[in-house]
């Protein structure tokens, strides 16, 4: 009814083309906007794939408390080359392997260590965060979470390498969902090979980072 | 002309959007479950929540049916979940709305720490500003409590004319405006 009375009113008005432009264009701009939004927020939850129950661990420490780290460098996707030893000296290093980007729990884990950013601050600690995903696809994938503080390191090639120098890298290629507290003096402070089925609360590594500090 | 047809077009976009997405307010008693409420023990109670809920501040741990207010808005969030992160500042939208005379005694809200630790809810807490009670929920005992799925997820309890609590409305996502939404809690 309304549309047969803006038709009739307008049919024979000259500025009518004009008129169903600019009605159009703010249908699609509304349209756009509504899309975009709804879109933006469910993008990753859209993007996961979900592998199931796995079993809860599948590989074997090489590293204990009290070693010396294993050096590595990997690249970031960034573009830029990361090393443990870039940070000796000078901050404690807090490594968070997952085992896969767009999987469920490794999805809503790094975006919440990406509101704790002050908290590491505290502690002097830099978090580096690894998969043995390529770098393109950890890009994509962490590009969902927003900007995130930390290094994101891609562990694929040699595939695996830093994840089995630490003796996480499980028979399938990926690895486990472990957390590495490490001091300035690059020994290791603190270990949690998690169930990889789980999310580790993050008090595990502040707590870690605290007897650090006050030792 | 071009304004007027342009305004009632964009109304009616949000009009459509605003059915289509938030229409899960159900006053009736159909799909209530009052027992999850009475069996919610909420802890540890800080004295400036306690404060804000208006019980004693001696008070270490809270049950809903203690409280005075009429409706008890619940915000079920993740410091892990994006969407929660996102919707926080809408939430302390709201929780700025409920202070004004018209529902500060009226309105109470407590976010629920779906899977989280006490240091998780600190840590969200802080970095969010967020000024109403947040409570752990590491077991997720609450949380199944009142089938909570995907988060963030409200859940919005009101005193019923007899005085007791009943819930009418929970879903998951949120608000699309924090005004209307604060509004309807009064129908």
């Amino acid at each position: 009814m309304m549309l047969k009375h803006f038709y009739v009113k307008h049919k024979n008005d000259n500025k009518t083309p004009e008129l169903i432009k600019s009605l159009l264009k703010s249908v699609i701009i509304s349209l756009v906007l509504y899309i975009s939004s709804s879109c933006s927020a469910q993008s990753l939850q859209d993007s996961i794939y979900d592998p199931g129950y796995l079993p809860p661990q599948d590989s074997s420490l090489k590293v204990n408390v009290g070693d010396k780290a294993p050096d590595f460098t990997l690249p970031s996707i960034k573009g830029n080359n990361v090393s443990l030893s870039d940070y000796m000296g000078k901050n404690n290093v807090v490594i968070s392997f997952v085992p896969s980007a767009f999987t469920p729990v490794c999805s809503d884990q790094w975006p919440g260590y990406n509101i704790a950013e002050t908290l590491f601050k505290k502690y002097d600690a830099v978090l580096l965060g690894i998969t043995t995903d390529n770098t393109p696809s950890l890009f994509a994938w962490t590009q969902q979470m927003g900007d995130l503080w930390f290094p994101v390191l891609s562990d694929f090639y040699p595939h695996g390498k830093v994840a089995d120098q630490f003796g996480i890298l499980r028979s399938n290629g990926i690895s486990e969902r472990a957390l590495f507290v490490i001091d300035k003096k690059g020994i290791i402070r603190y270990i949690d090979v998690h169930d990889i089925n789980k999310r580790p609360p993050i008090d595990g590594i502040i707590h870690a980072l605290e007897a650090i500090e006050n030792k | 002309m071009m304004r007027v047809y342009y305004f009632f077009l964009c109304a009616l976009i949000i009009f459509v959007h605003g059915c289509v997405t938030y229409t899960d307010w159900d006053t009736s008693d159909q799909k209530l479950d009052s027992s999850p409420i009475f069996n919610t023990r909420l802890y540890p109670l800080s004295p400036q929540d306690a404060n804000y809920l208006q019980l004693s501040e001696t008070r270490n741990s809270v049950l809903l049916p203690l409280l005075q207010a009429d409706v008890i808005i619940l915000e079920f969030f993740n410091m892990y979940c994006i969407k929660c992160q996102m919707f926080q500042p809408r939430i302390n939208e709201l929780y700025q709305l409920s202070q004004s005379q018209q529902y500060r005694d009226k309105v109470k809200i407590i976010g629920i720490g779906a899977g989280n630790t006490d240091m998780e809810v600190s840590l969200y807490k802080e970095k969010y500003s967020v000024a109403f009670p947040l409570f752990a929920d590491p077991q997720l005992e609450v949380s199944e409590n009142y089938r909570v799925r995907l988060l963030p997820y409200f859940v919005v309890i009101k005193r019923s004319s007899t005085g007791e609590f009943k819930i009418v409305y929970s879903d998951t996502g949120g608000f699309y405006d924090a005004q209307t939404f604060l509004r309807q809690t009064q129908k």
